[in-house]
Parts: structure tokens; C-alpha cells; sequence
């Protein structure tokens, strides 16, 4: 971009490329460092020896999730939660995202319907009436309640509305002079040119869902059904403050930590979202901004 | 915005219609509240001599044993360990396993687990959510004793009362009158007995220290007796290159003394040093002149956090204090050589230790004040309350009175019957005579050395329910160890691969300074239980003494700040505290 | 600002009215907007607004057994408790420098990455960068918190590497003097190359003939930055600044919960956090809905705030 080359210059590209590599290996750091944890012995890291290389290495931590069944089924329940949550939601996000992209004067309950999304999206009723709610809808222990109880991620629509409202104008007139009614537009023609924007959130909306343990905690019974971070935040064996423990809770918990496998289990439930943010980011400055940007 | 006030009024009014159905459901059977105040009830709990001898197992036609005779479902939810295996190796599941068979088969009684949780902090967010929410099961257990008070309180709980009086066997009364009223008060609200209590043994409140035998041995070092011995030794340790620090300190979130209200130290816990300055922080004591005091708020205190801090800066104790997700790390891979806790902190508190060192020789002993004496604070009784929900029919009260009865005769003969953990019983809610651990290994220790047999001993409704198979397990645990000759057992006695490895040491090893010392002082708190204005401010009270404990141990706060401490306590609601426990000590005299 | 100026055109060209006569069918236009926003309103209404008539607890003495509605009615007495709690103002303050730092921090540190990104000119270096800075942004504090504790842990990378310029290792998590400062730059560290996309976006627009031109005139790359690059970012600092401001008080729940531990609590603890704590581990209900109300509201009028802050010097309108 610039031609300038002098030696000042050049100085500044090797530290400006030095300062972004370090940078950049501090995101993976942590990546790496749960890999290198889940493949040493048992030994080296209660000795906490491991820290840039795997020490002692083997496989043993993933042979044994292989034949942990209760890890598989949280990622079953995690993977059918992404899939039905990532549809159903944005399904109802594109639908709410074109009426209210249009103006005060085209849709009339569009100011209300705006400030009813912020309301909700900061008020609640704490967690005792949400627990009772779901209850009485009679989700506990479903999938359902992984699903909808978190209800639709508002910020995720106005993200959608900003950017159907950057789309020309041009081409809705030109749909509705050949006679398309308003479902024919939507799908027709503003999903399909909102891609960047409808990636992007499909992405946050389906990471969401893949790292949400809370719900798992409130509303599930049996572990059975377990989504996968509510499961790895249970066997990170964390001592809590305000808990008194029982003689024998004591023993087990000291007994049975095995930071190895911990580690490969985290590991492996970073292992979806690895595969699929690399493909959807470069929609990222498109979809995320676009809307922002140009007032 | 008049416009937008008033869609938003609207919806709320929309929303309150939609949930009154909602909300009223979840109240169903809240009809009659806990509206008993005012009225303390006259109960008094039912004495062992008023009953026939309990049923050996096997029988089942005793009152206290008996099988129903048409199946009795019992809705239960409960913890259980997040990283326990056993469960699965043997094909076994939570809701469908061998002690949920054995009360099925042998009882008729149909346990049908409603939900699970890993123990400690999620199990309790369900309970307090259920509690919240007016929806407890028939039954379960729980550790906070404010869950059964906010329950009590709420009316959701059943008076269990008369069904106790009426079902609980010879030897859970025996067990529970000889904890005496603290036990009936701590389960009860308001003179009703709404909760089945848990009871601990009395040396779980006794905090001694453990120590690297061998590595004294290998330094040619007395056995400490004092604090200034221990720092000495601990040193000694040190520069030897034994460990990089020589005293291990409790882990993140974990106290560094137990409370009134905590039955037993936890691992890592340095009661032993505030007992041997004399300090008994956490109680509330009845002083010479007949005044109330606190523990935490004494010279002596100040002056064992002041040597904690000295520790801590001379590199003696674990710069983690406090921090670390789990004290037995480092212990477990030989990097340190002394903690502390009570009778289990070794064996079943620490398993693997021996596993990683076989030469890891660990004994325990107590720790004496400068003036030579050996003084302990008396322990909680335990925290373990058995809830059993108001709308339970007569016959599930019965079931759960009487699966306590059962766990408490059979959990020894159980153990022995299958692979999985006790643990999985459900509704357990231990129950312990609070003798039984010193008693035990005197017996045991009286049978090794040859002097009494196993013929000696009276094992019929006896309240040492694990008398008999820890006899048996004497032999099959230690081998080739001449009792009469040795004075102490030693880990290179004994088979660490057997099931009962880990009680064995607890009881032999660790359990050898309580049981057959005497200390010099006992003393006791006031109380045992919440008084009223415990209630309101205890939780925050405590919540800014571990704080401000932690951060003097570890510097970060200076020791001179400990006057404002004690005003701090004592106005955010300490003073009404202690004119509570003044007035329990002065109704006792 | 444009979208009016349109809205104006649509206006006098008439072609506003004729968009109003465009039926489908018989059936209004609105008739199916209406349609379209409904599933989306219904399930917001049955999981978010049904569950907000809790918000009556924190005006009651909650009784579950009562239920919301028969509860004792105390007006605002949780409100005064509330106020004359030491440890509602501690939370407070937490909250605000939290979040501050957090807000602060996260509005300048991705405009610095932004910046040095901008001037890398090997294109596969500057993708790979920017592909990897956005990790940790998708993973959750579950994970990162234990990965955390490790890697500032006694015997974690950090004090490793303190300990090769001879700094005494330092207890990261127990420090209440540090523990904020950890939160903080932790959620920078998650945050900063997601937060730089925005950044990245603006600097593409900026016409490089600018640049072209600028260099030609003999100035430095410190210059073009100062003189080029860093104004017209302006714009959209300011709009970001005031979008953030609704988040103020956020300290950020998941974060907290999973990292801190009680020598911290004096530092650490948010409005969130502590009104997890009240409610379900000490069992005061009502006083945990009365904070967390108290939050929503200042919340509430934060972003409408922001709301015309925005309009009014970005010419911006949020939604």
C-alpha cells in the first residue's frame, strides 16, 4: 500500500509484524495449552510441569472419553440443541427482522414493537420466576427447555434489521411492480442478498447455544440429558465458597480430579466451533458492520 | 413515550394474567402455611428403651424394619459425585442400583429418583430453586441448614415429629438422644422436628496434624509437639530440599477454621494452630466472667494470624492458601510435609498419596499450646438434614424414617455387597454415635493386640454399626504388623489395595491422637445452631471475616487493621449476635 | 441520516403512497407484517416477558409458598435494606470499575490492533491474524476460565515467565489488588479481535488515493496515521462509545462466576454475581429482585441515553 521504504519503515514492519504474530499465538496459547494438558501424563501435570510442550505424551485421556458414555450423550444433546435452537431461531429472527427493518410510516407498530425488544432485552425476572415458567410450560428436563427458554437473542435481530435496511431500495420497488407480495421479497430477494449478515449470526446464535451451561444446571434432571458445557462445568471439580461439604464429598473430590481428561474433554468440545468459524468469518466485516458503519 | 408507557403497562398486565394460572399452580398444597409461630410444640423425642430390640437384617416384621405391604413410592432428588466411575464399571445407574433394589425387593419400598446433580454448588442452586419455587420432591437431603429453615419456615416441610417417635429404630434413638437437644434443636424450627438430623462423629471436629514420619526420621528430628517445633521442623524440611514450601493451606473457598455451624475441618485446615495459641475463631464462647464472647475477635486470633503471616511470607505455608483448586495436588505428589485436618484427613481424606510414594510414611499427631497442653474445640455434630415435603402421605414419611433406619444398620453390610459407593443410598444422611471412631480403634487395637476376640462383642442393635466388619477387615488389611510390639501402624503395614484400605488407615493411623489422648481443654460454643439474629447476619458476617482472614494470612492486608475488623463485626449485626448466644448462656445456668 | 433524506424523496415523489396502496391479495400489507413479527413476539412473550412478573418479589416478602401474589406486600422496604447494605455499595463500585475498564479498554485497544493490522501489507499474514485473533471470542468462560486459572495459576505460564526476570511468582487469582485488573484484560484479550472488525470495516472505506497522495508529499507512516487513518475513525469510536455506555453496568456474569473465589470477593464481586449469591445460595430471594430490578432500570435508562446521544452527534439511530 505505501512505497515508502526507508529504514524507518522497515523497522516499524518487522515490529508491527512481530507485535501481531505474538498476538495472534496468544489466542491459540490457551488452545494449545489445553492440547499439550490433555495428552501428558497424569504425573506431569499435577506437577504442573506442562507448559509449552506435552510432556510424557499419550493418547490415554481420549481412550478414555471413548468409553465414557455420559460424555457422548451431553455432546448428542449439545449438537441436536445447536441444530433445532440455530433453525427455530433464526427462522423467527429473519421474519421479525423485515418488518421492522421497514420505516415507522410502512409498518406501523414498528417504534413499539423496537422498544418492546429492548425492554425485554434488559429487564427479567430473575431466575426463581424463569425456573417456575419453564416449569409450568412443562420443559423441565426436555430439550425444549434448552431451546426456547433463553428466548430469541434480541441484539441478533436489530444486527438483521440494520442490515436489511442498508439494502437498495431499488430492488424491493422493482419486486413489487412485478406483483411480489412481502413473503416472496423476504425470501426472494433480502435472505438471499443478506448472506454475510444471515452467517454471521447463524454462527453466533449456533456458538450461543454450544456454550450456554446455565439452562443445563436450572432446567435439566438427569444428567442424561446434560448439554456438554453443562457437563464440563460439573466435572471441573471447583470447591465452592459458600458450600459445606460432607466427610466423604471431600474424599471424593480430592480423589478423583484427573486434570488430563478434563483437558481432553475441553478440548474436544472446542473442536465444532474450530471447524466452522474459520469459513463464516470472512463474512464478519460485511455482515457485522455494514449497518454500523454508514449512518 | 405516553404511548410506549402504556404498551408496556399493558403487556405487563397480559404477562401477570398469563402467570396468576402459573403461579398459583406452583403454590398448589401451599394452602396451610407455616403458620405455627407463637405455639412451640411439646414433643419430646421417644428413648430407645420404650421399643423392643431392632430386627437383624433379614427380618421384616419389626416396627423399625418392616416391609410395606403394598410398594411405597418415594420421589427423592439428590447429589452425587461428578467424577465417581464406579457407578458404570459395574453397569449400575443412580436410578436403578443395589441399594435401590434392596429397598425395593426387601422393603417394597419403590425409590424413584426425580433428578440428580453433581454435589456442592449446582445441587444446592436446585434445592434453593425448588425451595424457591414451592416444588420440593417427597424428599432429600441437604448440607445447609438454611435451606431447612427457609423451608420450615415457609411451611413446606412435614413435622416428622411423631413418625419419627414412632418408626425410628433402637439405634438411630440411641444415636440421636445421646447427641442430646443440640441435635433435636439443630434439625427442628420452632420446637416442630422437621428434619431427620445428620450426625458426624465427635473426632471429626478434632483437628490434628499430619507429618512425613520419614522424612523426620531421615533428619533425625523429634516429633513436634509445639508451633514453634512444627515451624522448626517445617524448616528443617525446607532446607533439606524435601518441599518448596512445608505446610500445606486449604484450597479456594475453603476456610482456614471451622465454624459453629461446620462439623468437621476440611482438608488443609490450620485449626490446630489457632487451638494451640489458644484461639477458637468461628465460636461463641462463655468466658470466665460469664460474658459471651467471640472467638474470632481475641488477642490470641491476632496472634495466630500473625504467625500465619510470618508462614506465609517465610515461604512455610503454600503461597496458594486459599487460592488453589485443590490442596491435595501438591501433597499427593510428595512437594510438601505436614497439613492438617481431623481423624479422616488421612486414608479416606487422602488416597492417593501412598499410591504415588509408597515411602510416604504420613502420621498424625495432636499440636500443643507453649504451656504443653492440648486443647481442641468440640465440634458441630454435622450438616445433614433429611427434608421431607409437606404433602408427603403418613406411609412416605414412614418409608423415609425407615430407610434411615436401614442405612444406618445395613450401610456396613452393604458396602460389602457391592462395588459402588454408599454414597448412591438414597436419602443418605449419615448417622453417626459420636463416639464411634475412638471407640472403634480401641476395640480394634484391643482385638490386633490379642487381648479381647471378636466373641467379646455385643454386634445385636449395637450403635457402632460398623463395629463388626471393621474387626473382620483388621486382618485382611494389615498384614505381618506385630501390634503388641510396635507402637504405632505405618503405611508399610498394610494392603493399600484393599476395600477397606482407606477406613482402615483413618481409623488406626489418623485417629490414634484422638482416640486415645485425652486433651487438656474441650471447649465448646454457646451454641451449636443459628439464633435469630445469626440468621440475618451471619451469612455476610462470615462472608468478610474469610475475607479479611485470608488476606492478613497472605499479607494483603495488615494485621493492624484487625481493631476496625472487630468494630466492623460488631456493627453490621455481630453484637445482636452475641446477645443472642449471651442469653442461651445465661437460660442454661 | 441518509435513510431520511430517502424517506423525504419517497415522500415527494409520491412513491410512499403508492408502497401504501400495494396489496397482497385482499389482505393488508400490515396484516402480514404483523404475521411475520408474531412467532418471534410469542416466544418472547412466554420466555421473557411471562417470567418478568417476578419482578413483584422484590417488593413482597416472597413466600414461595404464598406465591407472588399472596405474598406480603412491603413497598420498598428491600429497596432501603438494599441501600444500607455495605456490601450493595461495594458491589456497586466493582460493577463500575469493571465494566468501566472493560469499556474502556475494549474500545481501544481493538482501534490500536485495527491500526497496525491496517498497515501490514502481506495480505496472507493479515488474513491468518485476523482469523485467529477472533477465536477466543467463541469460546465460552466455562472453558477459558479454567484455562485461565492454569496459565496464571502458582505454577502457570505467566509466573514461568516472571520468574526468568527474577520476579517472585505472584498468586494472580487471590490477589484482590489484581483480580480486576486480570478480569479486564482477560476479556480484552477475548474480545479485541472480534471488537477490531468494526475498525477493520472503516479503514477499508478510507480511499487509499488519500494515502497515495499524502506519501507523495514526503509524510511519514506516523503521520498518514495521525493525520489520515486515526480521524476518519472518529465516527465510529464516538458511536461505539455511546452504544457501550448501556452496558455499564455488565460486568459480565459468566466471566466472574467462573473465575472468582472468596480472597477476592472484596474486588471481584459484581451486582450479578452477588445477586446469584443472595438468591439461591442464601436464599433472599426478594432482596436478589430487588437488585437485579434496580440494575435493569439504570440499565434502561443508560441506553436510552445512548439511544439519543447517538442520534443526536452520530446521526445514528441504534435500531
Amino acid at each position: 500500500m505505501i512505497k515508502n521504504k526507508s529504514l524507518g519503515s522497515r523497522i516499524f514492519m518487522v515490529v508491527n509484524g512481530i507485535i501481531l504474530s505474538l498476538l495472534a499465538l496468544s489466542c491459540l496459547y490457551p488452545l494449545w495449552y489445553t492440547f499439550c494438558i490433555s495428552v501428558s501424563s497424569k504425573e506431569a501435570v499435577d506437577a504442573g510441569q506442562v507448559l509449552l510442550f506435552p510432556i510424557g505424551f499419550n493418547f490415554g485421556s481420549y481412550k478414555l472419553i471413548m468409553r465414557d458414555s455420559a460424555f457422548f450423550s451431553s455432546v448428542m444433546v449439545s449438537l441436536k440443541r445447536v441444530v433445532l435452537g440455530t433453525l427455530l431461531s433464526m427462522t423467527c429472527m429473519i421474519l421479525m427482522a423485515y418488518p421492522l427493518s421497514k420505516t415507522k410510516r410502512h409498518f406501523k407498530a414498528r417504534n413499539i414493537c423496537m422498544w418492546i425488544l429492548v425492554f425485554v432485552m434488559l429487564f427479567n425476572g430473575g431466575t426463581i420466576p424463569w425456573y417456575m415458567t419453564v416449569r409450568y410450560y412443562g420443559l423441565i428436563d426436555t430439550i425444549w427447555s434448552l431451546i426456547l427458554s433463553g428466548s430469541l437473542p434480541v441484539f441478533n435481530i436489530f444486527l438483521i434489521v440494520s442490515f436489511f435496511r442498508q439494502l437498495p431500495s431499488d430492488l424491493e420497488e422493482a419486486a413489487i411492480m412485478d406483483g411480489a407480495g412481502p413473503w416472496t421479497i423476504l425470501w426472494r430477494i433480502f435472505v438471499p442478498c443478506s448472506i454475510p449478515v444471515l452467517a454471521t449470526v447463524c454462527l453466533f446464535v449456533s456458538v450461543g447455544y454450544w456454550n450456554e451451561y446455565f439452562q443445563g444446571l436450572l432446567f435439566i434432571n438427569t444428567p442424561a440429558n446434560y448439554p456438554l458445557q453443562t457437563y464440563i462445568k460439573q466435572i471441573v471439580v471447583k470447591i465452592a465458597a459458600d458450600v459445606s461439604y460432607t466427610t466423604e464429598q471431600y474424599q471424593e473430590m480430592t480423589q478423583n480430579s484427573n486434570r488430563a481428561l478434563d483437558a481432553a474433554k475441553v478440548f474436544i468440545s472446542m473442536i465444532p466451533m474450530l471447524m466452522v468459524y474459520p469459513f463464516i468469518q470472512r463474512y464478519f466485516v460485511t455482515g457485522i458492520t455494514l449497518g454500523a458503519v454508514k449512518g | 413515550m405516553g404511548t410506549r408507557k402504556k404498551v408496556l403497562a399493558v403487556l405487563l398486565v397480559a404477562g401477570l394474567l398469563a402467570v396468576s394460572g402459573c403461579g398459583n399452580n406452583g403454590g398448589t398444597g401451599g394452602g396451610g402455611t407455616g403458620d405455627n409461630s407463637g405455639t412451640e410444640s411439646t414433643w419430646k423425642m421417644a428413648t430407645s428403651d420404650q421399643y423392643e430390640a431392632d430386627a437383624e437384617p433379614g427380618e421384616t416384621d419389626d416396627r423399625a424394619f418392616q416391609r410395606f405391604e403394598n410398594p411405597v413410592d418415594v420421589h427423592i432428588g439428590m447429589a452425587v459425585s461428578a467424577t465417581d466411575t464406579s457407578l458404570k464399571e459395574n453397569g449400575e445407574t443412580v436410578e436403578d442400583n443395589y441399594f435401590i433394589r434392596y429397598l425395593r425387593d426387601t422393603f417394597n419400598i419403590n425409590v424413584i429418583v426425580d433428578w440428580y446433580t453433581a454435589d456442592g454448588e449446582s445441587y444446592n442452586q436446585k434445592v434453593s430453586t425448588l425451595i424457591a419455587s414451592n416444588s420440593l420432591p417427597d424428599a432429600l437431603v441437604t448440607s445447609e441448614r438454611n435451606y431447612m429453615l427457609m423451608a420450615a419456615k415457609d411451611g413446606q416441610l412435614a413435622d416428622m415429629g411423631d413418625a419419627f417417635n414412632k418408626y425410628a429404630s433402637r439405634q438411630v434413638l440411641d444415636i440421636v438422644n445421646a447427641a442430646g437437644d443440640v441435635a433435636i434443636d439443630k434439625a427442628s424450627w420452632k420446637g416442630t422436628f422437621y428434619s431427620l438430623p445428620g450426625l458426624d462423629v465427635a473426632a471429626s471436629g478434632t483437628c490434628v496434624y499430619f507429618i512425613r514420619q520419614d522424612w523426620l526420621d531421615e533428619l533425625n528430628l523429634e516429633v513436634p509437639r509445639t508451633v514453634a517445633d512444627l515451624e522448626n521442623a517445617a524448616k528443617a524440611f525446607m532446607e533439606a530440599g524435601k518441599c518448596d514450601y512445608a505446610i500445606e493451606g486449604p484450597a479456594n473457598g475453603i476456610r482456614t477454621y471451622c465454624t459453629f455451624l461446620t462439623s468437621s475441618p476440611g482438608i488443609c485446615m490450620l485449626d490446630a494452630v489457632y487451638q494451640a495459641h489458644n484461639a477458637f475463631p468461628g465460636y461463641f464462647i462463655k468466658g470466665e466472667d460469664g460474658k459471651v464472647y467471640y472467638g474470632s475477635t481475641t488477642p490470641e486470633f491476632k496472634e495466630a494470624l500473625e504467625l500465619l503471616h510470618r508462614w506465609y511470607e517465610e515461604g512455610i505455608l503454600n503461597p496458594e492458601i486459599g487460592v488453589q483448586t485443590d490442596a491435595m495436588k501438591n501433597i499427593n505428589a510428595g512437594k510438601t510435609g505436614i497439613y492438617m485436618c481431623s481423624w479422616w484427613g488421612l486414608g479416606y481424606g487422602n488416597f492417593s498419596a501412598f499410591k504415588n510414594d509408597p515411602t510416604a510414611n504420613w502420621q498424625s499427631y495432636p499440636l500443643y499450646t507453649e504451656d504443653g497442653e492440648w486443647n481442641i474445640h468440640v465440634g458441630n455434630l454435622g450438616n445433614g438434614y433429611t427434608l421431607v415435603n409437606k404433602n408427603a402421605s403418613e406411609e412416605v414419611k414412614k418409608a423415609v424414617i425407615i430407610m434411615n433406619n436401614i442405612h444406618v444398620r445395613d450401610e456396613a453390610m452393604l458396602v460389602n455387597q457391592t462395588k459402588i459407593p454408599v454414597g448412591y443410598f438414597p436419602l443418605r444422611n449419615n448417622m453417626a454415635a459420636a463416639d464411634e471412631s475412638e471407640y472403634t480403634h480401641n476395640v480394634l487395637l484391643s482385638v490386633a493386640r490379642g487381648e479381647t476376640t471378636i466373641d467379646d462383642y455385643e454386634f445385636k442393635g449395637t450403635a457402632y454399626k460398623h463395629l463388626k466388619d471393621d474387626i473382620n477387615a483388621l486382618s485382611t488389611v494389615f498384614n505381618n504388623l506385630d501390634w503388641a510390639k510396635d507402637d504405632y501402624a505405618t503405611i508399610y503395614d498394610m494392603n493399600v489395595e484393599d476395600n477397606n484400605f482407606a477406613r482402615m488407615y483413618s481409623l488406626m493411623i489418623t485417629d490414634r491422637p484422638a482416640a486415645t489422648l485425652k486433651p487438656d481443654h474441650e471447649i465448646s460454643s454457646v451454641s451449636y445452631s443459628v439464633t435469630p439474629a445469626a440468621e440475618k447476619y451471619w451469612s455476610n458476617l462470615i462472608a468478610m471475616e474469610d475475607a479479611f482472614v485470608l488476606q492478613v494470612i497472605t499479607g494483603k492486608k495488615d494485621i493492624s487493621e484487625f481493631d476496625q475488623f472487630i468494630s466492623d463485626w460488631k456493627a453490621q449485626g455481630g453484637d445482636e449476635i452475641l446477645k443472642d448466644m449471651q442469653d442461651i448462656a445465661d437460660g442454661k445456668e | 441520516m441518509r435513510r431520511e433524506k430517502e424517506e423525504i424523496l419517497h415522500q415527494e415523489n409520491g412513491r410512499g403512497s403508492k408502497w401504501d396502496r400495494q396489496k397482497t391479495g385482499k389482505v393488508s400489507l400490515q396484516f402480514h407484517y404483523w404475521l411475520m413479527v408474531i412467532p418471534g413476539f410469542v416466544w418472547i412473550f412466554l420466555f421473557s416477558v411471562v417470567p418478568m412478573v417476578g419482578i413483584i418479589m422484590a417488593f413482597e416478602d416472597f413466600s414461595p409458598s404464598k406465591g407472588w401474589f399472596g405474598s406480603e406486600w412491603v413497598g420498598l422496604e428491600n429497596f432501603e435494606y438494599l441501600w444500607r447494605l455495605s456490601d450493595a455499595r461495594r458491589v456497586l463500585k466493582n460493577t463500575l470499575i469493571i465494566a468501566g475498564g472493560k469499556l474502556i479498554l475494549n474500545l481501544v485497544i481493538p482501534i490500536i490492533f485495527a491500526i497496525l493490522l491496517n498497515e501490514v501489507a502481506n495480505l496472507r499474514f493479515k488474513k491468518t491474524v485476523q482469523t485467529i485473533v477472533y477465536l477466543p471470542h467463541f469460546i465460552s468462560w466455562v472453558i477459558l476460565a479454567n484455562i485461565m486459572s492454569n496459565i496464571f495459576g502458582y505454577q502457570g505460564v505467566v509466573n514461568a515467565v516472571l520468574g526468568l526476570f527474577g520476579t517472585e511468582p505472584v498468586v494472580f487469582m487471590g490477589e484482590p489488588d489484581m483480580f480486576r485488573q486480570l478480569l479486564i484484560g482477560t476479556d480484552v484479550w477475548k474480545e479485541f479481535g472480534y471488537g477490531a472488525v468494526i475498525y477493520l470495516a472503516a479503514l477499508t472505506s478510507i480511499d487509499p488515493n488519500l494515502y497515495e497522495a499524502a506519501s507523495i508529499d514526503g509524510a511519514s507512516r506516523w503521520k498518514l496515521i495521525r493525520y489520515i487513518t486515526l480521524p476518519s475513525l472518529i465516527p465510529t469510536v464516538v458511536l461505539m462509545g455511546t452504544l457501550s455506555l448501556g452496558s455499564i453496568l455488565n460486568g459480565g456474569f459468566d466471566q466472574v462466576f467462573n473465575m472468582y473465589n472468596a480472597s477476592v470477593y472484596s474486588t471481584a464481586d459484581i451486582i450479578d454475581t452477588w445477586v446469584y449469591r443472595i438468591g439461591l445460595v442464601n436464599v433472599q430471594y426478594s432482596l436478589a429482585s430487588c437488585a437485579g430490578l434496580l440494575k435493569s432500570v439504570v440499565s434502561l435508562i443508560l441506553i436510552s441515553i445512548s439511544y439519543f446521544l447517538a442520534h443526536k452527534f452520530a446521526d445514528y439511530r441504534i435500531f
